[in-house]
């Protein structure tokens, strides 16, 4: 009998209608486009003005329920990733299985920033390749201007809203997820961070005051750790396994910055027309931005193509994920 | 806006610096395991400290931290560095 693998076999993603421009953002704070789109990259990102992180994620569930003609009672498990949850519990995975109807399901919530959906789908791989789950649902979702302070020139360029879902199922032909890196070093905590609401800092008049429960970036710290880490373990993924530039199809890299998505993809000496970039597009949607890249990439992707998934984050948390593609638009 | 204290941020970002490692003169592309993403991250630490965004070709015309500094002084003001 072959070894299981864990592929991914379907991909949807989900955006707000509302777009929130470069020119929009002029309005709210001293910016401008062109300070914006040197810097980032990003000409414009979705937000999500009515409901929740699990609303977008059901969009995106449902969308790829009906596009596999899979019954919601066929999942088995959903874990998704999201700093941005509903509640801080119960988890927007419970929530999200009741509003889709996937009552066979039991699902978790997990943390780790813009790096939750590689973590999420190492994690939902090993409950495939154990031979226990059939049909795993992997999310990544966030309602970033949900925590983003609007006065803030520094964070609130960056971010947008989106959902993204892949389903997991079993290969038995070698291919769906190769291998994994994935890292936390915890003493970067403070350089990326909601401090407030937690146990840390629970919710009182001051935490508000003190803008607590919005993001908080230290730009240059961040910017260093994220240019080196990604980079590296982009690399390290390759020689891991023994691939050249030539091997590699796609690189999917997390969509924070263009220019720390350039230095990946030359530390990896891939040309730009190997690196899905969506950045402009939805700006950083933090756990989607991975999943969405998939989405608006999927028609081109082959059976076969080797993909590496790069992503760094709050925590500091980042990693990469190799993929065989398991089939072909 | 002093180039001491232009040096100095450049001293701490680096861990691999320690105070008075670098000098106005020093060729920032001698420094020890010198790569891209050194060059990255200078131009975020002078985006950062001073706002001012270096592209690749004003960075390609610098060989030293001094050429580094006055160009950096030379955007924020158009006018000449005080070293």
């Amino acid at each position: 009998m072959n070894k299981i693998t864990a592929a991914i076999t379907g991909v949807q993603g989900y955006l707000p209608e509302d777009v929130l421009s470069n020119e929009d953002l002029t309005k709210m704070v001293d910016t401008s486009d062109e300070w914006i789109t040197t810097r980032t990259g990003i000409k414009e990102r979705r937000i999500m003005k009515n409901g929740a992180s699990s609303d977008m994620a059901e969009q995106a569930v449902i969308k790829l329920l009906q596009k596999k003609n899979i019954d919601p009672l066929e999942i088995e498990l959903v874990i998704l990733a999201s700093v941005t949850p509903d509640y801080l519990f119960p988890s927007t995975a419970n929530v999200l299985c009741d509003k889709v109807g996937m009552t066979n399901a039991w699902g978790f919530d997990l943390s780790a920033a813009c790096s939750g959906f590689l973590f999420a789908l190492t994690t939902a791989t090993q409950f495939i390749e154990n031979g226990r789950y059939k049909k795993v649902l992997v999310v990544g979702v966030d309602k970033m201007s949900s925590i983003v302070d609007y006065t803030d020139r520094t964070t609130c360029v960056i971010f947008g809203d989106g959902a993204g879902v892949v389903l997991l199922e079993p290969n038995e032909e070698g291919l769906g997820i190769q291998d994994h890196i994935l890292r936390t070093d915890g003493s970067g905590r403070e350089f990326l961070i909601q401090p407030g609401g937690g146990s840390a800092n629970p919710s009182t008049f001051e935490t508000v005051e003190k803008k607590m429960h919005f993001v908080k970036q230290e730009g240059l710290q961040v910017f260093k750790f994220a240019v080196t880490k990604m980079a590296d373990v982009s690399a390290e993924i390759m020689e891991k396994n023994n691939l050249s530039s030539d091997d590699v199809a796609w690189l999917v890299p997390h969509q924070a910055n263009l220019r720390i998505i350039d230095a990946t993809a030359s530390r990896m000496g891939l040309s730009t027309d190997k690196v899905m970039i969506n950045i402009q597009k939805y700006g950083n949607t933090t756990a989607a931005t991975l999943p969405l890249c998939l989405w608006d990439y999927e028609s081109q992707l082959k059976k076969g193509d080797n993909i590496i998934l790069s992503a760094f984050g709050g925590g500091f948390t980042w990693g990469a994920i190799l993929i065989k593609w398991a089939y072909n638009s | 806006m002093e180039i001491v204290d232009f040096i100095a941020a450049i001293e701490e970002e680096f861990e691999d610096l320690n105070p008075g490692d670098v000098s106005p003169n020093s060729v920032f592309r001698d420094m020890e395991g010198w790569s891209s993403m050194h060059a990255l991250i200078f131009v975020a630490l002078i985006d950062s400290k001073y706002d001012v965004l270096l592209n690749g070709d004003e960075l390609k015309s610098c060989v030293t931290i001094k050429d580094l500094f006055d160009i950096t002084f030379l955007k924020i003001n158009g006018g000449g560095a005080n070293t």
